[in-house]
């Protein structure tokens, strides 16, 4: 075809030959793995206060504890916290019990159409208030830890903001804080799809899909993310499996990883409208327009010391939309710590395990 | 007899009327002196009834044309046998955008509302519109989409031939190059307006449609005494209202409950003390 392909025949029967070893033994080992062996979210906790569908779990302690503070983690409701505690050997939660800190998690649960009607206001001056409230009770404290997820770090901001006399410090991972910074910047063409295709809905748009679904379908989500990812989403169960069908291990990553995707919840309809209309597309966050149980939510409030962790090739959150939090906050100890890798690597990938965990409790102890 | 032939007379007939109706005005005719009867025939019963019925010919053909004039889709309508036979044909309904089709199920839908005609109708044929009309976008969005696809196998060809790139040497650096130029070429045209746009309409029309398709639903409930997903939404709406407001009152009984007891300054009671300071205040008087 061309003078660039210069294949050797003998590499080609070579590479053959290799692609059907990889093939054989990657079906074998997928043949053999059941689903007990693809199990997520296994670090040991227990239920401790429930309202409606939102669960506070407590972990079981690992360690002495060296952060007298409990610490309560908030992941948002697009996707799941599971996602921080995926693996043994690849999880937030083990990584900081083993360091002595007293976790607690939200768990927001299904949503269905029956909760189509919940607002932000009622996640944040509600359920997760109940939760903190809870917390303080049991531990007799005035104000804990917050640590928030991409969405749930909004969450923790606007709840810093309106209550921060509960909030001992704010810790942010992967969170968006100016909904507008994807704009004129040189970031690569997958960074801030979401921004823009949020931006290309006008309002009505918005009311209309949730007013025909209910909520916003987490199905519909998933698809929005597999548009950063084009070829790698078309190509996940065909070169993407091949890859790391030989390896017990990787293998077992990515199909435990596929677990997690697969488990998208709807988001409720009357919070997503605001998700999208208010931050996506008002940006009324950094504006300083956003309201909250007939509250603005002023992030001048956030004057508890703030670590802010980003990923530096995150494409759904990019970089510069955590950062802008430093210019918003009142808080004169705010910490900026960036983490190699993408928006989901930085809790998974072996590479950041160890700069997380650690990174985060020793801001803590150091704050507790 | 053939019907199908039907139309083609019917048309011949409005041509011709039409053509009688124009020549009538170029003549400088008016409307008036055609549509009026002239005086009352002297002749005989049979020259009297012959010049009623003329008369009676021409009025219809004048109110035809008037109508005609008034309502131009009519006007335009070609329901001669081809259109007919387009109406019928299953292969002419799965195209997108099916024209006659289309026009016809506007006429329809867009047409006077009558209180108690043909609701049912009225909201099968709309669906039928919204289908179509998201039938139109997907086709449009995939456009958009095809046309991305070829200009990277494009580049992908472009890419194979260009001398100063180093060689391809397996398989895989060859599965490699394509994979990140299609990718590269999917995501410059996902950023573009064109296909925003086209995402959105397709998104905005999938969405109609399906709310079309739940009045349908919903009418075919009340009708079978089944409660719809609008009342359902209600009655959660309702639920959601009453769960937020008892979290607030009890929140609010929490908060009071928290407060310190009050603490008088004095022994006594604040509304006796209110109403010992009201007998002083009489008494001062």
């Amino acid at each position: 075809m061309t003078g660039r392909v210069q294949v050797d025949p003998q590499r080609a029967f070579a590479e053959i030959a290799e692609f059907n070893r990889t093939l054989a033994q990657g079906l074998s080992l997928l043949d053999k793995t059941r689903d007990r062996d693809v199990q997520i979210a296994t670090t040991p906790k227990r239920e401790v206060f429930r309202q409606d569908k939102t669960v506070l779990y407590h972990y079981e302690p690992m360690a002495k504890r060296e952060v007298k503070v409990p610490v309560l983690v908030v992941y948002g409701l697009i996707g799941r916290y599971t996602m921080a505690d995926l693996q043994e050997d690849r999880s937030l939660m083990r990584n900081m019990l083993g360091q002595g800190v007293d976790l607690y998690v939200v768990d927001w649960g299904s949503p269905t159409r029956t909760d189509r009607w919940l607002t932000l206001d009622d996640y944040i001056d509600g359920y997760l208030h109940e939760c903190i409230l809870h917390i303080c009770r049991e531990h007799e404290l005035e104000a804990i830890h917050l640590l928030g997820i991409c969405e749930g770090g909004v969450f923790t901001l606007c709840y810093a903001a309106l209550h921060p006399e509960r909030v001992k410090s704010l810790t942010l991972t992967i969170t968006p804080v100016d909904f507008h910074a994807d704009q004129n910047t040189s970031a690569p063409l997958h960074h801030g799809l979401i921004n823009l295709w949020a931006r290309s809905l006008s309002p009505e748009d918005i009311d209309r899909m949730i007013e025909a679904n209910g909520n916003l379908p987490g199905d519909l989500m998933s698809f929005v993310f597999s548009m950063m990812t084009p070829l790698s989403s078309l190509t996940k169960y065909s070169v993407g499996l091949f890859d790391v069908m030989r390896d017990e291990k990787k293998l077992l990553n990515f199909l435990r990883m596929e677990k997690w995707l697969a488990d998208r919840p709807d988001h409720p309809g009357e919070a997503a409208k605001q998700w999208l209309k208010d931050l996506y597309q008002d940006n009324k966050l950094v504006a300083g327009e956003l309201e909250l149980s007939g509250r603005r939510v002023d992030l001048a409030q956030v004057r508890m010391p703030v670590l802010n962790i980003f990923a530096q090739d995150d494409h759904i959150i990019p970089p510069k939309s955590s950062q802008a939090l430093r210019q918003h906050v009142g808080t004169k100890d705010y910490t900026e710590l960036p983490l190699p890798g993408g928006h989901v690597g930085v809790f998974v990938s072996g590479k950041s395990q160890g700069i997380l965990g650690s990174g985060i409790v020793k801001w803590l102890k150091a704050r507790d | 007899m053939n019907w199908f032939d039907a139309p083609d007379g019917w048309l011949k007939y409005w041509t011709e009327n039409q053509k009688s109706l124009f020549q009538a005005l170029a003549e400088g005719k008016t409307a008036a002196s055609w549509m009026t009867p002239g005086e009352a025939p002297a002749g005989s019963f049979e020259d009297w009834t012959r010049q009623m019925s003329e008369f009676s010919r021409r009025s219809v053909e004048s109110w035809t044309a008037l109508a005609k004039q008034g309502w131009p889709m009519l006007a335009g309508s070609d329901a001669d046998r081809s259109s007919l036979q387009q109406l019928f044909d299953p292969a002419v309904w799965s195209r997108t955008g099916a024209g006659r089709f289309d026009l016809a199920l506007e006429r329809l839908t867009e047409g006077p509302t009558y209180a108690t005609l043909w609701d049912l109708d009225r909201k099968l044929l709309n669906a039928q519109r919204l289908w179509l009309k998201r039938s139109e976008d997907i086709a449009a969005y995939q456009a958009i989409v095809q046309a991305a696809w070829r200009r990277a196998i494009q580049r992908f060809v472009d890419a194979l031939n260009d001398p100063k790139a180093p060689p391809l040497k397996s398989g895989r650096e060859f599965l490699d190059l394509w994979i990140a130029t299609a990718n590269a070429c999917l995501l410059e045209m996902h950023r573009s307006d064109e296909f925003l746009e086209a995402q959105r309409k397709m998104t905005r029309s999938a969405t109609e449609y399906r709310l079309q398709e739940r009045e349908i639903a919903e009418a075919f409930c009340a009708m079978h005494h089944i409660p719809t997903r609008t009342e359902m939404d209600e009655v959660q709406r309702a639920v959601y209202e009453l769960r937020r407001e008892l979290r607030a009152l009890q929140r609010k009984g929490e908060g009071e409950l928290a407060k310190p007891a009050p603490t008088p300054r004095s022994g006594k009671r604040p509304a006796a003390k209110a109403k010992a300071k009201r007998k002083a205040r009489r008494v001062g008087s």
